[in-house]
């Protein structure tokens, strides 16, 4: 009689607890809105460059919120809010040693967006892809002959771009640091000039208007700002390099879920005139119309 | 006695272990058959639902560019025949119709140079020439009029300080300048983020979504379309260009989706709704689970319900069973309750008539070998009958006062030997011989008290020599004939005849006697006579032969008066037949 009696009442419990749990599953989990935020430290907080950061950024976050902080003209106090509270912290721009041991004490994940650091997440333009994109543009679309390239080879990105170029085009290249160097070389044998920074392009794109450079040598250059849109409309500019601050957002939030401190390049973009007007390049080349 | 281990299957685990296996055949009956169907019937009907919400995302889609179109037809009718050489009011119908619609932007008449003639939205930046080879322009002159044509979407760049992300609808148009008949276009720029709304807003699950792609597979709304430029979410869009309409699967991220695909019909655009199957066959998941959880459920129900119910109905089983173990160790005083089930009933019933038949024939048994043993004490009584020890003790007396010695010790000798065998020491069987040898001595003594006036003669079969039978069963017949016979007989002499013989299976013994004979209505009783003071009469030697050897076997009286009588004695003559 006592064996049978608890055998019954233990599988009578079991059922319960079994009923109980399966039935339990079936209720729709409550929504609970999310009460941490991460938080994208900024020197400055105007940009289209940024809006597109941030859009990215938060559509990798999911639920979770993104709050923008213009970085203080003095030290950082972590303990104080915004960044007690934090999550995690992306840094956008400025990633000096002396905030990153600031915010140190944390203890939160933090990401940077354009500088890497030994040790942190990190996301950056791939420059050398983009040097790559040009050379292969470059060599499927021009005749054989002389590249020359406009950059500053101390500035870390337009050495990236070179190292792309080299890759593809290799002996046809030849670096100048600036336009003057240009203004000194004989560019009849130059089939196309590549300029490595927003500012060298500029310099090309003006002495082209102004005919100090042939109209009709072919220009390729990098960066995305409205002032492309008009050499090319104006055929001065034959294809720019652009980056995506949109891309490197949604990476970085990509590097948050990993939990890794790993270095993530954020692709590249080749627009060509007859590519510039497509959707695809509007956010690239248009980043005001979204 | 001891018992053996108990051996075979418990009946209360034999009849819960057939009504698991009859619940479980139950249980898989419903697994295999009602399950899988429901669970079938389930997944199209969420699919069927799906299929349904996007039907209504298509119809919808439908009917903004039905929309659209009837606006661009209508814009078309707007403009006048010769609309160089007629005045303004069609431009100012053409600006309120772009108005009046929060989703274009610009309408614009292109002539067929290629130059503007008039559009809402300011100066044209292009030359004709460039406007004449704009994809736009040129299909919508392939059109004929017939068919408008849709763009892709795009930044448009025609009109100064303007740039919008827009599709164009164009159509060609018709019109005579100067008795020339000629065709031009009508331009309508729709904004992009309106019209992708048709197709973004469209919610399948909780995950799910609906785009729209071209006939090359080129996207035209997506809702991760900026993952999707940058190179960071890729969309199978190949599996999906092989059908116009219709189902397919594929997996993304380790989830299984459903695609379905439609067709737009103005644009022959695909609109294609995806839905995670773990949303939108969350129902089916939860049957799935629920069924799952019930069927467990059912059988731990099912294993407490088998064992309390094999338990109540094996528990009166059970009670007979420890009331049997009692009987086993000797209580018989105990009785079962006659309830329950009616075959338990029934056996509890015949259990105590057992029961109550065997404390009866326990009490039978017991007071048969009582009986016995009372007649035995009787026998041995009436050997130390007072009356016969002070007769032959006087007897004794007599003849040593009279000198006669040798007959004394003679006497004394048989009374002796006639005691030995009567306590036998204590046994209840003794040898055909010695029982011979006891009425021997009877009658010797009797023989010497009554001076001869009977003789007798004892004679035994060599076979039934050997033999064993109870005690004391020939004297009380030899007493008997020597009290009646011999005293009924005043001067003749007495021969009683003693034999002992085996026929067939019986052992007899038979005591005759040429007396007067009993009368017919006192033999007939004669075996109910009550013992007298003289004998424990032929009643208690009957009676005693019957409780140790059975019915069959006892006394015969054959008697003729003034002839004789004769008294043959029935015993078994093996063992085994005896009691």
């Amino acid at each position: 009689m006592k064996r049978v009696l608890i055998v019954s009442a233990v599988c009578l419990l079991l059922a319960l607890g079994l009923m109980l749990w399966g039935f339990a599953m079936d209720r729709q989990p409550a929504v609970t809105e999310a009460s941490g935020y991460c938080l994208l430290l900024v020197r400055e907080d105007t940009g289209s460059d940024l809006m597109q950061l941030r859009k990215g950024l938060e559509a990798a976050l999911g639920g979770r919120s993104l709050r923008l902080e213009r970085l203080p003209a003095g030290p950082v106090r972590p303990d104080q809010a915004p960044y007690a509270a934090a999550e995690a912290l992306f840094l956008y721009g400025d990633a000096s040693d002396s905030l990153l041991e600031a915010l140190k004490p944390l203890n939160k994940p933090i990401i940077l967006l354009g500088e890497s650091r030994e040790g942190y997440a990190a996301v950056l333009h791939d420059e050398y892809a983009g040097g790559e994109l040009l050379g292969q543009e470059i060599l499927g679309s021009l005749p054989e002959g002389r590249v020359l390239a406009i950059g500053d080879s101390a500035q870390p990105a337009q050495a990236r771009r070179y190292e792309g170029l080299l890759a593809e085009l290799g002996e046809r290249v030849l670096r100048l640091d600036s336009a003057q160097d240009l203004l000194n070389q004989d560019v009849s044998d130059t089939v196309c000039i590549a300029a490595l920074s927003g500012a060298a392009l500029e310099e090309m794109g003006a002495l082209k208007r102004s005919g100090t450079l042939p109209a009709a040598l072919p220009l390729y250059g990098v960066e995305a700002v409205e002032s492309r849109v008009g050499l090319i409309e104006e055929g001065l500019l034959q294809g720019v390099v652009v980056d995506s601050p949109y891309a490197m957002g949604y990476i970085a939030g990509q590097l948050l879920a990993r939990g890794a401190a790993e270095l993530r390049y954020s692709p590249m973009k080749l627009v060509l005139p007859d590519t510039l007007y497509l959707a695809q390049n509007a956010q690239l080349m248009f980043p005001l119309l979204q | 006695m001891t018992r053996g281990p108990r051996k075979g299957y418990s009946l209360q685990n034999v009849l819960m272990a057939a009504f698991l296996i009859c619940l479980s055949l139950i249980l898989a009956f419903v697994l295999l058959s009602v399950v899988p169907r429901v669970s079938r019937m389930l997944r199209q009907s969420a699919i069927e639902r799906t299929r349904e919400t996007l039907q209504q995302g298509l119809n919808s889609a439908d009917l903004y560019v039905n929309s659209a179109l009837t606006a661009l037809h209508y814009a078309c009718s707007q403009v006048p025949e010769e609309p160089l050489s007629n005045g303004g009011d069609w431009r100012d119908r053409l600006l309120f119709m772009r108005n009046s619609r929060n989703d274009t932007v610009s309408l614009a008449f292109f002539l067929e140079d290629g130059s503007l003639l008039y559009g809402t939205d300011g100066a044209l930046r292009l030359t004709p020439a460039e406007v004449r080879q704009a994809p736009w322009f040129e299909r919508a002159l392939q059109g004929e009029g017939a068919l408008s044509a849709f763009s892709l979407p795009h930044v448009q760049q025609l009109f100064f300080d303007q740039r919008r992300l827009v599709i164009s609808l164009s159509r060609s148009l018709p019109y005579t300048e100067q008795g020339v008949e000629r065709t031009g276009v009508m331009l309508m720029d729709i904004d992009y983020l309106r019209f992708s709304q048709v197709a973004d807003s469209i919610r399948l699950g909780l995950s799910g979504y609906a785009y729209l792609m071209d006939e090359q597979g080129r996207l035209i709304t997506h809702p991760r379309l900026k993952e999707i430029n940058n190179g960071l979410y890729a969309e199978d869009r190949e599996a999906v260009l092989k059908q116009r309409v219709g189902l397919s699967r594929d997996s993304v991220d380790g989830r299984e989706r459903q695609l379905i695909i439609s067709t737009l019909n103005q644009t022959r655009w695909r609109l294609v709704g995806v839905a995670y199957a773990d949303e939108i066959l969350s129902l089916q998941s939860a049957f799935l689970r629920t069924i799952s959880v019930a069927l467990a459920a059912a059988v731990l129900l099912s294993l407490a319900a088998a064992s309390l119910m094999a338990f109540w109905v094996t528990r009166p089983i059970r009670a007979l069973e420890s009331k049997m173990s009692l009987v086993d160790k000797g209580e018989l005083n105990i009785r079962m309750d006659e309830t329950g089930f009616r075959e338990i009933r029934s056996v509890s019933q015949a259990f105590n008539h057992m029961l109550a038949r065997i404390r009866h024939l326990m009490d039978q048994v017991l007071q048969e070998q009582e009986t016995k043993r009372l007649h035995e004490l009787n026998a041995l009584q009436a050997q130390i009958n007072p009356h016969f020890l002070y007769n032959t003790l006087d007897s004794i007396i007599w003849m040593q006062e009279r000198g006669r010695g040798a007959q004394a010790v003679e006497m004394v000798s048989a009374l002796a030997r006639l005691f030995r065998i009567s306590i036998s020491r204590g046994r209840s069987e003794i040898l055909v011989s010695e029982e011979l040898e006891h009425v021997r001595n009877y009658m010797i003594i009797q023989q010497m008290r009554f001076r001869d006036r009977f003789v007798y003669q004892v004679d035994c079969q060599e076979e039934a020599k050997n033999l064993r039978v109870i005690k004391l069963i020939i004297q009380p017949l030899v007493e008997n004939a020597i009290n009646h016979a011999m005293a009924a007989l005043a001067d003749q002499q007495l021969h009683i005849g003693v034999r002992a013989y085996l026929e067939g299976e019986a052992l007899c013994f038979e005591v005759s006697d040429d007396g007067v004979g009993i009368p017919a209505e006192k033999l007939a009783h004669l075996l109910e006579a009550k013992p007298g003071i003289d004998g424990i009469g032929l009643k208690n030697v009957h009676e005693r032969i019957r409780l140790s050897y059975g019915a069959p076997w006892g006394l015969e009286i054959q008697s003729v008066e003034d002839e004789g009588t004769l008294v043959t004695v029935r015993l078994p003559r093996d063992k085994e037949k005896r009691l």
